[in-house]
């Protein structure tokens, strides 16, 4: 049996956690621009 | 539900399920005061920026079946239980072209039945419009069920009441301020959600780190870590098809498509397939780990939200009932607003009111908002079927529709009698392919059935269709 190795494991897990905190921020910085910029809506 | 079996006590679950129901309201009201015309209403004024257009598309697509299932994926099929259920997030990336089109083409549009209708004709408006509401019933009946039976889960709520408060809370808060709230709470919802989500994820891994899950997987569950797994590889296609189904053919996704300004609906997918493609990856991660923190899994689609409280004991299960109840809210409002305008726009008007005006019509709509609220909320109180089955009956039908739609958008020589043709055999062969190989294929051979179908009957009857048809205003079918 060919099993995923542990790096490849680790990479997904880090890489997710990191891109969902990282989509949080990028919400924010879209909204305050769009605020900003009277496009809200 | 004993008390003592669950993370958070009923006091405390059903005083979340107020706090949270009350908010909802009053910011659906607040936001509804914008939505007292027709465009307003369905369509939130067509005006959408990016980052509510984003946002919108990120929180819808964060179901509960996100929450739910993707862990249960990861403990039954392993990596690539994460890697096809991180798939649906391709359904976003490649409705971004089809969206930006569909802002062009349809700048007055309201549905993704009224461009079928306009596209193929009556047969085909008439095939696509069961497969949308059935899609659509079935989606907010597996949430609803999903709802109940995690506040069960987590708070000893009973189903039958927490189901129903739900349910209540969507139909309010869409009632008073269509789209408008939608896409607003929307905003709150996704950024609540991936604020939530990592702070699970972070917590486990102080108590579980990734060595020691990798290590307990490869020593007593290595068929999860195993490159072929070949049920896994076949999910991995069947799931993105059935994403990129999902999206392309319901009108969840398509009002959005219309409510976004001009310019802006191609950015936003693109970054709302971004935004949501680490979701499943990191509830997946909750599954996995669970047998190295040592937790008894009786029923698997729990296992997420039951890490994630088990590690963070009472905090940890007031934050995943708030996760919960934010991807649940955020899709089943969507759900209500593009169902009921399917039904008002494509349905009721024509067939019954052909001559009423736009307020007369947006009364309609809100009535028809809470009959389908009604109508989810009798299907869901007998609690039948499981999560998984419930979802997954629907996968060959929308896969039946994405060639259609595809070529309906960009190949002006597909032909209406392809488009019915596609859609019924790629339904029929695909429930085929459920009941007599797996759930797994059913999607995948719907789908190819349907895309042969709509290539062979379109090169061997090309028709000749006029884009500007699409872009007529008010157009309404002929009863």
């Amino acid at each position: 049996m060919i099993l995923f190795p542990e790096w490849f494991f680790t990479v997904l897990v880090y890489g997710g956690i990191t891109l969902a905190a990282v989509s949080g921020v990028l919400l924010l910085v879209l909204l305050i621009r769009d605020v900003g910029g009277k496009t809200l809506w | 539900m004993p008390e003592d079996s669950t993370v958070l006590s009923v006091s405390t679950g059903y005083l979340l399920l107020a706090l949270f129901g009350v908010m909802w309201i009053a910011l659906g009201i607040f936001w509804g005061r914008r939505a007292k015309s027709l465009d307003g209403f369905m369509v939130a004024g067509r005006n959408v920026g990016l980052a509510l257009g984003t946002a919108t598309a990120v929180a819808t697509w964060i179901t509960s079946n996100t929450t739910m299932l993707a862990p249960q994926f990861a403990l039954q099929l392993g990596i690539w239980g994460i890697l096809a259920y991180s798939t649906a997030s391709f359904g976003l990336f490649l409705f971004a072209p089809l969206a930006k089109r569909i802002r062009q083409a349809m700048p007055h549009g309201y549905t993704s039945v009224e461009f079928i209708r306009l596209r193929y004709g009556q047969a085909a408006y008439a095939v696509f419009l069961v497969i949308s509401l059935f899609y659509g019933l079935t989606w907010m009946v597996s949430m609803g069920m999903a709802g109940g039976i995690l506040l069960e889960a987590l708070a000893g709520i009973p189903y039958a009441f927490g189901m129903s408060a739900i349910l209540l809370v969507c139909v309010v808060y869409t009632l008073f301020g269509g789209l408008y709230a939608v896409i607003g709470t929307d905003f709150i919802q996704s950024l609540i959600i991936l604020v939530g989500i990592v702070i699970v994820a972070v917590a486990i891994l102080t108590r579980a780190p990734l060595t020691e899950v990798y290590a307990n997987l490869q020593a007593n569950r290595p068929a999860l870590l195993n490159v072929l797994f070949p049920a896994a590889i076949m999910a991995v296609f069947n799931n993105l098809l059935f994403g990129i189904g999902e999206i392309f053919h319901s009108n969840v996704w398509w009002s959005r498509a219309f409510a976004m300004r001009e310019g802006v609906g191609m950015k936003a997918y693109l970054m709302a397939g971004l935004i949501w493609l680490p979701i499943p990856v990191v509830a997946g991660f909750l599954g996995l780990a669970a047998p190295t923190i040592g937790i008894n899994i009786t029923r698997p689609d729990t296992v997420g939200p039951l890490v994630a409280a088990n590690i963070l004991g009472s905090a940890g299960g007031v934050l995943v009932f708030i996760v919960v109840f934010c991807s649940l809210a955020s899709s089943i409002d969507s759900l209500l607003a593009a169902t009921s305008d399917v039904v008002t726009k494509e349905i009721i008007q024509p067939f019954f009111l052909p001559n009423a005006g736009d307020p007369q019509i947006r009364r309609v709509a809100s009535l028809v908002i809470v009959t389908v609220g009604l109508i989810t909320w009798g299907v869901c109180l007998p609690k039948v079927g499981t999560l998984a089955t419930v979802l997954f009956f629907a996968g060959p039908l929308v896969g039946s529709t994405i060639w259609p739609i595809i070529a309906g958008l960009f190949w002006k020589r597909a032909n209406g009698t392809g488009a019915v043709l596609a859609m019924i055999l790629g339904s029929a062969i695909g429930l085929i392919a459920y009941f007599q190989i797996g759930w797994y294929t059913a999607s995948l051979i719907g789908t190819a059935v349907s895309f042969l179908t709509v290539v062979v009957t379109t090169l061997v009857r090309p028709g000749a269709f006029d884009w500007r048809t699409l872009a007529v205003e008010k157009a309404v079918v002929q009863a």
